[in-house]
């Protein structure tokens, strides 16, 4: 016979074979219960709120860096997930004649990533110690050149890889910008 | 092998958040629920496989969410201790024809629709019913009264 309840009298029916009073009507030792499910349902919550703040990308960032004969500007996201596309843009302007520029791309742009196009399309290209080296066109002082980089993350990349991108004039850096590419899987 | 960990985390998150959500919402499904569980079941094909469009890949994916689903069962089936977490426990929501308001507050089921399970059941008014108990699987099981 189950335990009489407040409020059932002493006449309390039994309940079925396998369930006991105390613990699958009365609940005792069950109190923790709901607040394991609060817990876990507050976890999602905090993790929609993150991802809705960007944390998981893919809103884009811009990080500028300048010098005397010329500025350098990168807007990309800094956060991916495997699979998706995305967009990046560098700015160069000029503030004075750049004979040979060159842009230099850390591998956080090619490694695990893939490349779908870059516009304009560089007049020359190579490798300097792991980077794609993208050689123009001479800049005028005054000028500016924007380059489209379309790219789309292979499921398979994960973690934090370095994204720089550095201007050069010939083999003289004018201006560095650091960044940071962090994809999710 | 990537899909074979993917698969793993998916089956993990899959069964915290089927445990958390409540059995209720399982055990009951509207229309609305069921287009709801296939649209899971593609975001979380696509999170599994991603852009793997193979044989291989499909098979793995399948025998590691196969291979789990018999694991955390036999976990339930020969280690007692863990199958209120595995599988939860069922509660008594009504005793000798009066509700349990705080189970039923609990598991989010009111009164109405406590007697629509009844309904569906063929019993036509709660007093008539000795015990009913939201089962581990999210059905509401009722005992008339004069049986058992």
């Amino acid at each position: 016979m189950a335990p009489a309840r407040p409020g059932y009298g002493a006449d309390v029916s039994e309940l079925p074979e396998g369930l006991s009073g105390s613990e699958h009507r009365d609940l005792r030792g069950r109190g923790h219960e709901p607040w394991i499910r609060r817990a876990v349902l507050a976890a999602l919550v905090a993790l929609c709120a993150i991802a809705l703040a960007g944390a998981f990308g893919q809103r884009a960032t811009t990080t500028a860096a300048g010098g005397p004969a010329a500025s350098l500007s990168v807007e990309a996201p800094d956060r991916l997930r495997g699979g998706l596309l995305a967009q990046g843009r560098i700015d160069v302007r000029a503030h004075r004649r750049i004979a040979q520029p060159r842009l230099v791309l850390e591998r956080g742009w090619l490694d695990g990533i893939t490349i779908n196009t870059i516009s304009p399309e560089a007049a020359a290209q190579g490798d300097d110690r792991g980077r794609l080296v993208l050689a123009y066109d001479e800049l005028p002082a005054g000028e500016s050149l924007t380059l489209w980089i379309e790219v789309q993350v292979n499921p398979t990349a994960l973690g934090a890889m370095p994204q720089d991108v550095e201007l050069r004039d010939g083999d003289l850096t004018l201006a560095r910008v650091e960044r940071e590419l962090v994809v999710f899987p | 092998m990537d899909i074979i960990l993917r698969a793993a985390a998916v089956f993990l998150l899959l069964f915290v958040v089927t445990r958390i959500m409540g059995r209720r919402e399982l055990g009951e499904m509207e229309p609305f629920d069921l287009i709801l569980l296939v649209v899971l079941g593609d975001l979380i094909q696509q999170g599994v496989t991603q852009s793997d469009y193979s044989f291989t890949g499909a098979a793995l994916a399948v025998a590691t969410l196969a291979l789990l689903t018999v694991a955390v069962s036999y976990l339930s089936f020969r280690f007692r201790r863990l199958r209120p977490l595995l599988d939860g426990r069922p509660i008594v929501l009504l005793h000798d024809g009066v509700p349990i308001d705080a189970n039923l507050r609990r598991e989010r089921i009111t009164v109405e629709e406590l007697r629509a399970q009844a309904r569906l059941q063929q019993i036509a008014r709660l007093e008539d019913v000795r015990v009913a108990v939201l089962e581990t699987g999210g059905q509401i099981s009722f005992i008339p009264r004069g049986s058992g």
